[in-house]
């Protein structure tokens, strides 16, 4: 996966405090149920206010599906939706737990100075 | 945007990516207003997408089954060029009457055997599973090159044929026996015009089948083939079988290599005024057939050791079917 920036002060500037990792925003995304791509990129906006392009969505996708951390669910129509495999739910709660960790350890340096 | 404008983003992609993506991914295209950073977006991935695909799960072991298929067509080629050298000459007489000269030969029979197996059992698969791509998916692009080997043997016996007609079936136009021909009709030089014509149609229906063949399985995509024996249904995954197999068909070739140069080394000692007879192709020596038989099947070898080296390094479980 891409390495993350992750989002410390939503008030340095416009562009500078979106968190812009696809993949994670893609699992993080599934975690409450499927989704199809629309779905996803709205979900993502409201989320942490990054807008993925369809290219960066389908990106992501690609990867994940390959990887074994989200499947294809059936469906009849065009959009597709996709859901969390065990799997993507394992690794998406190990790179959140990581997340937090790091981002309590940077803002407790923060504060202690 | 509108679904044509959506269709001609799609067809950025590579089309192994299109065909299990592109449906979906136009539908979320039309759900977007056109603009310069969608178009940049999609195109940027799309260039990412050619990039990693050359790399993909299936692109590998495709290539290295393309590999392989080279090795085997110049292994066949090695092959054909020694045997028809051998074939009705004094050579025969010669290792029927000592066991090392005859061991020599049948361990480049027992070396074709097991390469043959290998090939035909992992190639099947494949075959059968690209001809349902092309049914499916209507690739006329594959279809054409898959069809070439049929197309260049139908060429070779063609010519063949027609010569043997037209001199009343008294000459083949066979590259192997322009020097000699019993009864000695036609003249030697038609003989040599028809039968260079035979030698550069071979290597032309060769060379063609290595390209197009290799070229077929870039292209193509491999799904799983259904089997059911005595009831008993079973799933093969053809490029993950053909890997398998990869290390026999070295094995093999590599075993045709030492026995075609072991031969050539009981030949010089048991046959030598064959062996510098011309008994070649075209008149050539039977020491420079010999010689080239050693030098393709060495790059055979190379090539197929080189495949199966690579084919056992594949992780076959992060496949996807498409």
């Amino acid at each position: 996966m891409r390495n993350t920036q992750h989002e410390i002060d939503n008030h340095v500037g416009p562009g500078r405090g979106h968190y812009s990792d696809p993949p994670l925003l893609v699992l993080a995304s599934l975690a409450d149920g499927p989704k199809h791509g629309y779905a996803m990129i709205e979900d993502i906006f409201r989320m942490c206010g990054t807008r993925l392009g369809p290219g960066t969505l389908y990106g992501a996708i690609t990867r994940l599906e390959q990887q074994g951390l989200i499947q294809p669910l059936e469906s009849r129509e065009r959009r597709q939706p996709y859901r969390l495999t065990v799997e993507g739910r394992r690794v998406l709660r190990a790179k959140l737990a990581t997340l937090r960790n790091f981002a309590l350890a940077g803002l407790k340096k923060l504060e202690a100075r | 945007m509108k679904p044509a404008t959506a269709a001609r983003l799609v067809h950025l992609y590579p089309s192994l990516w299109r065909a299990r993506y592109g449906a979906e991914f136009a539908a979320l295209l039309e759900d977007h207003p056109m603009s310069f950073r969608t178009f940049s977006n999609v195109a940027f991935s799309a260039v990412e997408a050619h990039m990693t695909s050359s790399n993909s799960a299936q692109r590998e072991p495709a290539a290295l089954s393309g590999i392989m298929w080279w090795a085997w067509m110049l292994a066949v080629a090695a092959g054909m060029i020694l045997y028809g050298t051998v074939d009705d000459s004094p050579f025969v007489a010669a290792m029927h009457s000592n066991s090392f000269f005859n061991g020599c030969w049948i361990g480049i029979e027992i070396g074709s055997v097991i390469a043959s197996a290998a090939i035909v059992l992992g190639g099947v698969p494949i075959a059968w599973s690209m001809v349902r791509h092309i049914l499916t998916a209507r690739r006329r692009d594959i279809l054409w090159r898959l069809a070439f080997p049929f197309f260049g043997a139908l060429v070779v016996l063609g010519w063949v044929a027609t010569v043997l007609v037209w001199t009343g079936g008294r000459w083949a136009a066979s590259p192997w026996a322009v020097v000699f021909s019993n009864p000695n009709w036609p003249p030697e030089g038609l003989r040599w015009i028809t039968g260079s014509i035979s030698a550069f149609l071979l290597l032309f229906a060769f060379a063609g089948s290595a390209v197009t063949v290799a070229q077929a399985l870039h292209r193509s995509e491999f799904n799983d083939v259904q089997l059911s024996l005595a009831g008993v249904k079973l799933y093969i995954k053809p490029l993950r079988l053909a890997a398998l197999l990869m290390p026999w068909a070295t094995s093999g070739t590599i075993l045709m290599l030492v026995s075609v140069a072991l031969w050539g080394f009981a030949a010089s000692r048991n046959a030598s005024d064959a062996f510098h007879g011309p008994f070649g192709p075209l008149g050539f020596s039977s020491y420079s057939s010999w010689l080239t038989s050693v030098v393709l099947f060495g790059v055979a070898a190379a090539l197929s050791a080189r495949a199966a080296w690579r084919s056992m390094a594949i992780r076959f479980d992060t496949e996807h079917s498409v």
